[in-house]
């Protein structure tokens, strides 16, 4: 490799990064790009069959864009069924990695546009999915094992530069970390909350039913939690704890994901974890599948072939790195930044790896008034909003804001110039006590979407 | 030796995070869970389904029964002895139906959509119009407000006695009126027949699932059913039954909005379905025996509320917000022009038993309100 003035760039990205070598075999990232494939697939074909496409974007009369986002709306009922249809085919080209970087970038486009429509339906196992999709652009998963390559054999490459594989090390690490991180808090580790609420909710469950009860056993779920997120991806990264360390990712996520509604975060999980192992690993896994579908010779070794970025676009690329991972440590802390209690306000929550800490409950009674006559009205939320759309607009500050100016909208509309709207909502969070969420006087047609905190938020207070 | 320091400075860190919480833990709440076997839910579930669903459908379809029954007399030969008789059998049944409304959403009513026996206000103007096109076939989509007990209510007490009579007697569409007041009546008996049928181990089954069906997700627990249908019951009860009589929703008091408007019962029909929801929460049997029910489950898993029992706080609750409308006169029609604030002051704490079932009782049983995926925040 050329000197170039990229180098401390470089050096810096591939420390944080951990890479110990320069390059790296392809395998794991071919493996990888087949797995991630899969389980899109499967996740486009189930949430097809639940009939959520028309559920979530045909159904509703209104939708909660990101902040920023508001721009992005749905399509008519065939074009979100044509935006699935295209999602599902793009992955199973990601799988089998063919037309690989015309089927990543259609897949990307595609699922954050869909991301986008409505936080209501915010997961965290969305936000990897656009975090995975987003790096898949910029690596060559399809230079091996691929119809690509299979099409076009100048294609194949043997070698990569150790990024393009470390870095989704790097971001699942990040994840579990963080997560980790998340719940190092009182409420999780001292009241066992919210598990001491859901576990026994489970306790009709077959043999380990009665244990669920047990509120020795919510504490003992919490703390194990926690430890799992916060040392789990070391046991992946390090050699000689990888493969129980792997058994252990298995068993969390399965049990979770049988005891809770948390729908392929699990398998997702599961999926994508395989990319810590060994190279010798994935080029044995790559021998297994060729021999399923077309018997071939590994007598002879390999020739190495290695894949460079063009040197201008590695700057760019280390570039891009340095900033997307600066971006990933840092914004999971930019909750500190507001005052308050940060599961009650919830600013700074998403896109943080805050998975299953709090049950949170509401209820919500908007009124719009005519500032002329005071003559004030209730309204009946089920005529706009989807029983979904309303149960997360009911504990999230930032949507009952979004809901606020849409029925101030429509009443400007069906009724008076400029009405007043305000909302009297009770919000209970991991077992308080409901309590008014909302200072139920402001009026909330005037109050703008930002990033500065909300001070119509009334404070938690534990008693 | 990089991720050696890496691991030791993120195990330091979690240390010192978990120091800093236990000086926070010190003052909290002394855990008092009960680390006894919490629950047997499933005993919960064949008691609410057997002595509560069942047995309030086995009473509702004698009452429609019987009312079939009058209303045939009636017809047969109008009198004014047998108007008053059937008006009173009327009342009967209407009450005995509040007690089903909880179970409209889900199983064999929601299948039938019995919740159609009681979509009020009528629309009188379509009755009217079925009966001059001596229209007998109410099951129709387009007649789902020109049946029921509200079209019942509007055809036996419309007017006073002497022109309801008429109507059923010397009127030009008397003959109509009696066919359609049959038809209905037959169609109130057969959903309310053909639900129950559904529940029974004799007929559908469903209480078998329903029994064996814990758990807290909404697809696939009657837990999750039986609680969301609460809220969404008493949700109704509030919009429909009070905020738009009232004009709460906009266009000023609209007497005519109130279910049961012509007999005039609206206030003993909301305190019904209130009752009728307080014996859901507690597992309280039609013969009055308290079995177990939700605050069973609440007590065990000692819910609390801002440092109370939340089963306290719940039960002290339905009982403020049932004596508050019972002190509502009937008819309802006069009192929300003559005594607003009585009513106002129901709605007022109907609201809070309704925050209490829908947040709170409903987040400390950690029931999902919807289908989807979730990840908990």
């Amino acid at each position: 490799m050329t000197a170039t003035s990229n180098t401390w760039l470089k050096r810096f990205v591939n420390k944080l990064l951990f890479s110990d070598k320069e390059y790296k075999h392809i395998a794991p990232l071919a493996i990888f790009r087949i797995a991630f494939g899969a389980i899109m697939l499967i996740s486009t074909i189930r949430f097809l069959l639940k009939g959520w496409v028309y559920n979530f974007y045909v159904l509703p009369k209104l939708f909660f864009p990101f902040y920023g986002f508001e721009w992005i709306k749905p399509l008519p009922e065939t074009g979100m069924y044509l935006v699935f249809a295209i999602m599902l085919i793009a992955s199973l080209c990601i799988m089998i990695g063919f037309f690989y970087r015309i089927a990543i970038i259609t897949f990307f486009i595609s699922f954050v546009y869909v991301e986008l429509i409505d936080k209501t339906y915010y997961l965290n196992h969305y936000y990897v999915i656009s975090i995975i999709t987003f790096l898949l652009l910029f690596v060559p998963a399809q230079r091996y094992f691929s119809v690509d390559v299979f099409r076009k054999p100048s294609l194949k490459v043997t070698h990569v530069p150790a990024w393009t594989i470390d870095i989704f090390k790097w971001q699942i690490c990040l994840i579990y970390f963080f997560a980790g991180i998340a719940k190092l808090n009182y409420d999780w580790l001292f009241r066992a909350m919210p598990l001491k609420i859901w576990l026994p909710a489970n306790g009709y469950l077959p043999v380990i039913g009665p244990l669920l009860t047990q509120v020795w056993i919510a504490y003992l779920f919490s703390w194990f939690g926690a430890l799992f997120d916060l040392t789990v991806w070391y046991l992946l990264l390090r050699k000689q704890t990888r493969n129980i360390a792997y058994i252990v990712v298995v068993i969390f996520h399965v049990f979770t994901g049988w005891l809770f509604t948390i729908g392929m975060f699990p398998y997702i999980m599961i999926f994508i974890t395989i990319i810590f192992f060994s190279e010798d690993l994935h080029i044995r896994a790559i021998h297994f599948l060729q021999n399923i579908f077309y018997k071939k010779e590994h007598n002879q070794a390999e020739q190495t072939v290695y894949f460079n970025f063009p040197e201008k676009r590695q700057q760019f690329l280390y570039g891009m790195l340095a900033v997307y991972m600066a971006t990933q440590i840092i914004l999971p802390f930019r909750y500190l930044l507001y005052p308050g209690d940060l599961y009650w306000t919830e600013e700074g929550y998403r896109f943080s790896w805050r998975v299953m800490l709090m049950e949170k409950g509401g209820t919500t009674f908007f009124h719009v008034k005519d500032p002329k006559t005071g003559t004030r009205i209730e309204i009946m939320n089920a005529q706009y909003l989807t029983p979904f759309q309303e149960k997360m607009m009911e504990t999230q500050p930032d949507m009952i804001l979004q809901y606020a100016h849409f029925i101030h909208d429509e009443y400007k509309k069906k009724w008076v110039d400029d009405p007043i709207v305000t909302v009297e909502s009770y919000v209970t969070l991991n077992g308080s006590g409901s309590m008014l969420y909302i200072d139920s006087t402001v009026d909330l047609s005037k109050e703008k979407e930002n990033f500065l905190p909300k001070k119509w938020v009334r404070p938690f207070s534990s008693q | 030796m990089k991720r050696f320091i890496l691991l030791s400075s993120s195990i330091a860190f979690t240390f010192l995070v978990m120091i800093i919480s236990c000086k926070k833990g010190a003052t909290s709440t002394p855990n008092t869970g009960d680390s006894t076997n919490v629950t047997a839910k499933d005993s919960t579930l064949i008691n609410i389904g057997n002595n509560i669903i069942i047995a309030q459908y086995q009473s509702l379809s004698i009452a429609v029964t019987s009312l079939d029954s009058a209303i045939i007399d009636f017809t047969q030969s109008p009198d004014a002895t047998k108007l008053l008789h059937v008006q009173a059998i009327f009342k009967t049944a209407y009450v005995a139906r509040q007690y089903t409304s909880a179970f409209d959403g889900f199983g064999p009513a929601m299948d039938i959509t019995l919740r159609s026996i009681d979509y009020f206000p009528s629309n009188t103007t379509k009755v009217d119009a079925n009966i001059a096109g001596n229209i007998t076939n109410v099951t129709s989509a387009g007649n789902t407000t020109a049946k029921g007990f509200p079209a019942i209510d509007y055809l036996l007490f419309g007017s006073d006695n002497a022109i309801v009579l008429a109507n059923f007697t010397t009127d030009a569409s008397a003959s109509s009126r009696k066919n359609y007041l049959n038809a209905v009546s037959a169609d109130i008996k057969s959903e309310v027949n053909a639900t129950l049928t559904a529940w029974v181990t004799t007929g559908g089954n469903y209480i078998t699932q329903f029994s064996a069906a814990p758990g807290s997700d909404i697809n696939s627990s009657s837990y999750g059913l039986v609680v969301n249908q609460m809220a969404q019951d008493i949700d109704i009860l509030k919009q429909y039954k009070i905020a738009i009589p009232l004009g709460l929703t906009g266009g000023g008091i609209q007497a005519n909005q109130l279910e049961a408007f012509y007999s005039g019962i609206s206030a003993q029909l909301i305190v019904a379905q209130l009752q009728s929801l307080q014996n859901i929460y507690l597992g309280k049997s039609v013969q009055g025996v308290n079995g177990l029910g939700l605050d069973d489950y609440l007590v065990k898993i000692n819910a609390q509320y801002h440092g109370h029992s939340l089963n306290d706080t719940i039960q002290s609750q339905f009982n403020v917000a049932i004596a508050k409308m019972q002190a509502v006169n009937d008819p309802l029609s006069t009192t929300i022009q003559t005594n607003t604030a009585a009513l106002t002051a129901g709605y007022t704490e109907v609201q809070k038993l309704l925050v209490l079932l829908k947040s709170d009782m409903t987040s400390a049983m950690g029931i999902l309100i919807t289908f989807e995926d979730n990840d908990g925040d």
